[in-house]
């Protein structure tokens, strides 16, 4: 069977598209990799559905969890469960993919008990006991406070927030925020939540060692150090785009890291592809719902004019947010020679200088030809050089042989 | 930029790297000149398999002739150029390819080379990855290396100046580039399946398909061929694939091998991959199981009888074309090097450089 | 529940990761220059928690649940 729509990630936007289009009487398919629907964003503890997740499911959609995508094409792509592999034949394809952490090398980030800070609330939600435990968290952006408040909240001891923007440049953002009541109370209960002392503002984690079974970091603003010990490390410096489904199917990307390039009602250069939310430019959730139905609509054939203007406001709000955490030349410069940049393949910041672009970095280095395939390494690779991988290929995730062995015959 | 050089190398892949090496050993100065890094165009797509094939008594010459310099480098490289030795093994599904495997081994015997036709009982002690067959050619000299860093290394040990700039056209007196004149005596186009765009020569891409797994140490020991490889390689025309596996220093499994003539087509073709991939695992089962990590095309330079371009073009002494290499780019690069080296210096090479001439395609 | 890694017996909570599991256990892969990781994004990106689980090599922990009696091997 053909589906009207496939939409490839569960995520809040995801959800979203897949509801309209459903309600609206397409066929509709949402696939996602994880075990449960929600995205990154919607994770419920241990095996549950977020609330927020199963307020917007809608009963009409197929859902297929713990399914990965791994090749596409025109009218058709490839999905992973378990040992099963999926030939799926869509009209059209909406990519949700959304985004992972940035992560930012700096030495000892590659040590065990050092995430993200997103990454430690994952591994928490899925039964790693916080409680009585000290966290330091560092990085930049409002997942930090969010993260910080739910580990607290968890019974978790969050001694240290550290947020490397200066707050002068969090000023225009938090006016905006302001502008918008629902917001501002959200972000004012977080803060009242957060242990008191904790936060600190134009600070850095510089590094972190283990030292008699402890994790030491060294915190560190205007060049002044704080060591701190802990449990866990949680070290996020925002979001990139999870593009590579978008590029492999040949959408047009813009900046670096790339994120997909859409018009205004959410198509792609390619023909009866959309993509929302997250790839197409970090924005948080209310992006991706109000892109999601933008799109939906487009899909349906029906008018977008009223929802465009309630996304171009969401996007003007994440834009504000993506300029306020705009990462300072400091933790641009943290990584010394020794510092692992590639953690698949154990390579090193000193053996990747003199390279002037991915490719060669890669193809003499061996940077980027691990498992993750330069997700990591290139996103860093994006901040710190402003080069780095911008090409999907199959398969998209590692996947068994098998995968690829033929059921049939028949050529595609 | 108008500079001198005695020549300027097109093309810094493994065998415009390999000339420059061996001219600037000559004491000529040399420019090498490529729109991209050196070692990042067909140089890093293939398999990097260094290996006899006689699909000709010509192609016979220059894989081992070339195999024996390699012998040479190999203890001069560094880790990351990867060289190992794992050797060939040459499938035989049958008899007939048994007979096959009889008469490949009488023939590389008499040229000096090595080589061992075991029984399926020993391919299965050798190679317990490896389905029943009925048997094998082991042809132990041949080698593995990473042709990227081998290509850059050459290229920096040279002292070979370093232009990073297309070529646009070839003189009598240099090469025109995207960022100005070089200005040689000698111009060596080693521009792989792009020296057709420099010079009138039947040089065509010929697309492959490969693929990589992650790392399993010890999964296979030797680079595996089914002889069929040798029909797909010589024929000229339509899709194929052959089995062809190789365990790289990592512990991966690279998988080969496809042809087809798509002009430049950069697409990664499920259904290509799906044959190529399926057929591997038809010969190795338990490859089935080993996650491939990623797929990638390339792009070899092939003229139609199999033997690269080496030498001068009719009518323009000075313009040395050292192209067209399709499988065997890798492998023969450095005695493309050592017939270049002739050509321009009048050096002695160790085999005939007359089937290889371009002159051979003159009506 | 109990899960078995690298053949020790780790006590988890129903609903689980594998990755949890390893870090409670305070297991850790080897990377290719054997320095000791452990999970760090927590959602599928990095595979710093790939083990083998019930046999099969390279899972990415971070999304497999654990079930009663599991054998994740570190390498």
């Amino acid at each position: 069977m053909t589906w009207d729509v496939v939409v490839v990630g569960a995520g809040p936007g995801g959800l979203a598209v897949a509801r309209a289009c459903s309600k609206g009487g397409l066929s509709t398919l949402l696939i996602d990799e994880a075990d449960r629907p929600g995205g990154q964003i919607w994770r419920a503890k241990r095996s549950e559905t977020h609330p927020h997740a199963l307020r917007i499911l809608e009963p009409g959609v197929e859902v297929w969890t713990s399914t990965t995508v791994f090749d596409a094409g025109p009218g058709w792509l490839c999905a992973l469960k378990g040992d099963e592999t999926l030939e799926v034949p869509w009209r059209r394809l909406v990519l949700a993919t959304g985004a992972r952490e940035l992560f930012l090398p700096f030495p000892g980030w590659t040590l065990p008990g050092v995430m993200g800070a997103g990454g430690l609330q994952a591994m928490a939600k899925g039964g790693l006991p916080v409680a009585g435990k000290r966290v330091v968290l560092g990085g930049t952006g409002p997942l930090l406070l969010a993260v910080a408040t739910w580990l607290s909240a968890e019974g978790a001891d969050v001694v240290r927030v550290c947020e490397q923007a200066a707050p002068r440049r969090l000023l225009p953002w938090l006016a905006a925020i302001g502008a918008r009541p629902s917001k501002a109370k959200q972000g004012l209960s977080l803060a009242l939540d957060l242990p008191p002392a904790a936060l600190r503002f134009g600070t850095h984690i510089a590094s972190v060692e283990r030292l008699k079974g402890s994790l030491v970091a060294t915190l560190c603003r205007n060049g002044r150090n704080e060591r701190i010990a802990a449990d866990y490390v949680g070290v996020g410096y925002g979001l990139v785009p999870n593009t590579e489904l978008a590029t492999l199917m040949g959408c047009s990307t813009t900046g670096g890291p790339p994120r997909v390039l859409v018009d205004e009602r959410q198509n792609t250069s390619v023909q009866d592809v959309y993509a929302i939310g997250e790839v197409v430019g970090i924005g948080g959730h209310e992006c991706a719902e109000a892109e999601g139905e933008v799109a939906a609509a487009a899909i349906l054939g029906q008018p977008t004019e009223t929802l465009q203007r309630r996304r171009d406001r969401e996007r003007r709000l994440a834009d504000a947010m993506n300029r306020a955490f705009a990462l300072s030349p400091e933790v641009r410069q943290l990584p010394t020679d020794d510092t692992t940049l590639c953690r698949c393949e154990d390579v090193h910041w000193g053996r990747v200088a003199g390279f002037e672009s991915w490719k060669a970095t890669k193809l003499q280095t061996r940077c980027g030809m691990g498992p993750c395939q330069g997700r990591i390494c290139g996103a860093a690779l994006w901040a710190l050089r402003g080069y780095g991988p911008d090409k999907g290929r199959p398969p998209l995730v590692p996947v068994p042989a098998h995968a690829f062995r033929a059921a049939t015959e028949d050529d595609r | 930029m108008v500079t001198q050089y005695d020549a300027v190398v097109v093309g810094a892949g493994i065998v415009g790297c390999a000339c420059a090496a061996r001219l600037a050993l000559e004491g000529l100065t040399v420019c090498v000149v490529d729109p991209a890094s050196p070692g990042s165009g067909a140089t890093a797509e293939g398999m990097g398999h260094l290996v006899v094939m006689d699909d000709s008594p010509a192609q016979l010459d220059l894989t081992t002739a070339s195999l024996r310099l390699w012998r040479d480098l190999i203890p001069n490289l560094p880790s990351a150029a990867e060289a190992t030795s794992p050797g060939t093994l040459w499938v035989a599904e049958d008899q007939t390819g048994m007979a096959a495997v009889e008469a490949k081994r009488t023939l590389y015997r008499e040229a000096g080379i090595d080589a061992h036709a075991w029984d399926g009982k020993r391919v299965c002690d050798e190679e317990p990855q490896l389905r029943h067959v009925a048997g094998a050619l082991h042809v132990p000299g041949d080698c593995v290396v990473y042709p990227p860093v081998v290509a850059a290394k050459l290229l920096a040990d040279s002292g070979a100046a370093f232009v990073q700039a297309s070529a646009t056209a070839i003189h009598d007196d240099g090469c025109e580039t995207a960022k100005g004149s070089i200005k040689a005596r000698w111009v060596v186009n080693c521009a792989g399946a792009h020296a057709a765009d420099l010079a009138s020569l039947p040089i065509q891409p010929r697309k492959g398909h490969l693929a990589i797994t992650e790392r399993r140490p010890g999964f296979l020991k030797h680079q595996i061929v089914e002889l069929g490889y040798l029909a797909s390689a010589h024929s000229s025309d339509d899709a194929s694939v052959a089995f062809n596996v190789q365990p790289r220093s990592t512990g991966q499994v690279l998988i080969g091998s496809s042809r087809e003539f798509v002009g430049w087509n950069p697409e990664v073709r499920r259904a290509m991959l799906t044959k190529m991939i399926s057929r591997a695992i038809a010969f190795v089962p338990g490859l089935a199981s080993l996650h491939i990590i990623r797929s990638w095309v390339g792009f070899r330079a092939a003229t139609g009888d199999h033997l690269p371009v080496i030498g001068p073009l009719p009518g323009q002494p000075n313009h040395i074309v050292a192209a067209g290499h399709e499988g065997l780019g890798i492998t023969t690069s450095l005695i493309t090097a050592e017939l270049v080296a002739h050509h321009v210096c009048g050096t002695v090479a160790s085999i005939s450089p007359t089937p290889c001439l371009p002159a051979r395609f003159a009506a | 529940m109990i899960v078995h890694i690298d053949g020790m017996p780790v006590e988890v909570a129903e609903g689980s990761t594998v990755a949890a599991a390893l870090m409670i256990a305070g297991a850790a892969r080897k990377s290719v220059g054997g320095e000791p990781r452990a999970a760090a994004c927590g959602m599928g990106v990095c595979f710093e928690c790939a083990a083998r689980v019930d046999g099969l090599w390279t899972m990415r922990t971070c999304l497999v649940r654990c079930h009663e009696g599991m054998r994740v091997e570190t390498r």
